[in-house]
């Protein structure tokens, strides 16, 4: 499998004042799993020097796309980017949600967090698998996918009540948790092990996809290294970057 | 040992080598050195371990690693296939520890060499406090040298006030080649918390940013010894590796640049050999050292 890509930029949309839809054409799409990311390169010369690490919104027909939420420099250079820059793209890496095609799976997705989970939401979707999606953010100007998600009827949730239901993501998912197979979340950190708790109090398997710095994407750096719940090292480039919930240590989650 | 080519994966960034496997066959390259063992696995230094400069990163991984036994049960035999010499780097808190490991190494028929990492800026005991002083890089050269008849290589710490006195005690010492340099000590602190954003507070840079500083090195220090100079410093581009041979090298180590695009060890040498066809230079040696000369 191709694993290193020069693609080109063939669309790129600005979803609010602080999301960018990025489309980049490569030429072969190598298959992958909803959860998994590639790692892009944002720059030209060595400012910044890394690729950065994103989830893989979709995949069709040669063209990747990527939510971007513009947060400091490399992400910055995306809102500038024209049809037919070249990029350079690594991956597909990480190990993706597993067993998704269980009826009675709960996702619930955080802000950006709707990046990682949404090609399996489209997934569940084809394949007529019952599931329930969540996606809450603190106000509606941060629920840029609304649009693209309307096909897979979503249950919103804003912080500040200026979209669907008024509260946390997890007020929402407390009311609905019981009776579900599986939950699989991605969002900030606080707001996943809040989803963690409250999944392994219902003893429902919770899977979580979480972010770490990362230098290169394929487990070589050893940048990315977290210590799960029995002392051992994990990379989350590599053994993740989703991870059962009970296998790690999310702040306030016992 | 000798290489096929000068392009070597540098320890830290090319992990035991069977992760690059899927980016290209291993045999293209010279070699590639492991990422750093010590006798027991070590967890590392505490998250976050990666911090970007312009040009350049900085780094405080702490050294984790999976130890040296399960390196020659579990990943040594996955080597066995590929046609590229084997180099690992070792490290150890006390000199004894460095012995110890190079005599483990020493009865695998499949390890070209042996990278003495006595110049790591991320750990406590040992590191580059053992790099510092001629006289103590010249007992430890000396005393692993008796532990192995392996190519013994000394990675050598930026920091020091007389480079090329280092690289003279190894090569004293019996060392085969040294390597310069590691990184350099480095910080970077977040205005917002006003704390360091390293969680080990400080790390070392690597990149693109410390070339020019490690070409001064490699420079100071050719003519010096007789033993080869490997290059290790922000190498990414054909015309860096023919910098530093200019400068001295007889082979460089590719390390950050991996990360920019993990296909950059391959890419070098197709580049290089071009390079040198293209001006008519029939061998890469014949460039070493000529800035100096
Ligand atoms: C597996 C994975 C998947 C991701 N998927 C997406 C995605 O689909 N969409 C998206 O918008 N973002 C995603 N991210 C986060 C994204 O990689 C960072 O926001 C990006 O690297 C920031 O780059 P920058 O140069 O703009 O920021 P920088 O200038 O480097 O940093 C700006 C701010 O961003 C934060 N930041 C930087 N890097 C990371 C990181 N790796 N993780 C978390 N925070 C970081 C820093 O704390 C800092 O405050 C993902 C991260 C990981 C690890
Ligand atoms: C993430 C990372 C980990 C490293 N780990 C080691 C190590 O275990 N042992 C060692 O001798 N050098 C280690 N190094 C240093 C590199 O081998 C190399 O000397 C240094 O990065 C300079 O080269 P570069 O600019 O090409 O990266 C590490 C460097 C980086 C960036
Ligand atoms: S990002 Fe390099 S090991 Fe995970």
């Amino acid at each position: 499998m191709i694993l290193i890509h020069s693609g080109a930029v063939v669309a790129v949309d600005m979803l609010g004042q602080n999301y960018v839809l990025l489309s980049v054409w490569v030429e072969s799409i190598p298959r992958f799993s909803p959860g998994q990311f590639m790692m892009v390169r944002l720059s030209e010369g060595y400012d910044p020097l890394l690729l950065r690490p994103f989830s893989i919104l979709d995949a069709h027909e040669g063209v990747y796309r990527f939510l971007i939420k513009v947060v400091g420099k490399g992400t910055r250079a995306v809102r500038g980017f024209r049809y037919g820059r070249k990029v350079l793209l690594t991956g597909p890496f990480g190990n993706g949600f597993p067993g998704a095609a269980r009826h009675g799976t709960i996702i619930v997705a955080g802000g950006a967090g709707i990046a990682s989970v949404f090609s399996l939401v489209q997934r569940l979707h084809e394949r007529g698998i019952a599931y329930e999606l969540l996606y809450g953010a603190r106000t509606e100007a941060e629920l840029v996918l609304s649009d693209l998600l309307r096909p897979y009827d979503p249950i919103i949730s804003t912080d500040d009540g200026s979209r669907g239901h008024y509260g946390r993501l997890t007020d929402v998912l407390a009311k609905r948790i019981k009776g579900k197979k599986a939950v699989f979340a991605c969002g900030p950190l606080p707001m996943l092990a809040a989803v963690a708790d409250l999944s392994l109090r219902h003893t429902i398997e919770c899977y979580v996809s979480i972010e770490a710095r990362m230098a290169c994407g394929f487990g070589v750096c050893l940048g990315c290294t977290i210590i799960d719940g029995a002392g051992n090292t994990r990379r989350v480039c590599r053994d993740g970057p989703v991870f059962n919930a009970r296998d790690i240590v999310l702040p306030g989650v016992c | 040992m000798t290489l096929k080519n000068p392009i070597i994966g540098a320890s830290g960034t090319f992990g035991y080598g069977i992760e690059y496997e899927k980016f290209f066959p291993l045999e293209s390259i010279g070699g590639f050195v492991t990422k750093g063992l010590s006798l027991r696995p070590r967890n590392g230094n505490p998250a976050p371990r990666i911090r970007e400069v312009p040009c350049g990163l900085i780094n405080s991984i702490g050294l984790e690693n999976i130890g040296i036994d399960a390196f020659v049960r579990h990943v040594l035999p996955r080597l066995e296939g590929a046609d590229t010499a084997v180099i690992v780097n070792i490290f150890g808190s006390t000199v004894d520890e460095y012995v110890e490991l190079a005599g483990k190494l020493d009865r695998f028929r499949r390890i070209d060499g042996i990278e003495l990492n006595i110049s790591c800026p991320n750990v406590k005991a040992g590191g580059a406090e053992f790099g510092k002083d001629p006289l103590v890089v010249r007992s430890v050269t000396a005393k692993v040298r008796e532990a192995t008849d392996k190519t013994l290589i000394v990675k050598l710490s930026p920091m020091v006030t007389s480079i090329a006195d280092i690289a003279l005690a190894a090569q004293d010492a019996g060392a085969d080649a040294v390597s310069i340099a590691n990184t350099y000590p480095a910080a970077a602190f977040d205005l917002r918390s006003g704390r360091p954003f390293l969680g080990a507070k400080t790390g070392g840079l690597s990149g693109p940013a410390i070339k020019p500083l490690t070409l001064k090195l490699v420079y100071d220090t050719y003519g010096r010894i007789g033993i080869p100079i490997i290059g290790v410093g922000g190498v990414t581009t054909v015309e860096d590796v023919v910098e530093y041979a200019l400068a001295g090298a007889n082979a460089v180590q590719v390390g950050t640049a991996s990360f920019i695009n993990p296909g950059t060890a391959d890419m070098l040498v197709r580049e290089l050999a071009q390079y040198l066809a293209g001006r008519g230079i029939r061998r890469f040696s014949s460039l070493v050292g000529t800035a100096k000369k």
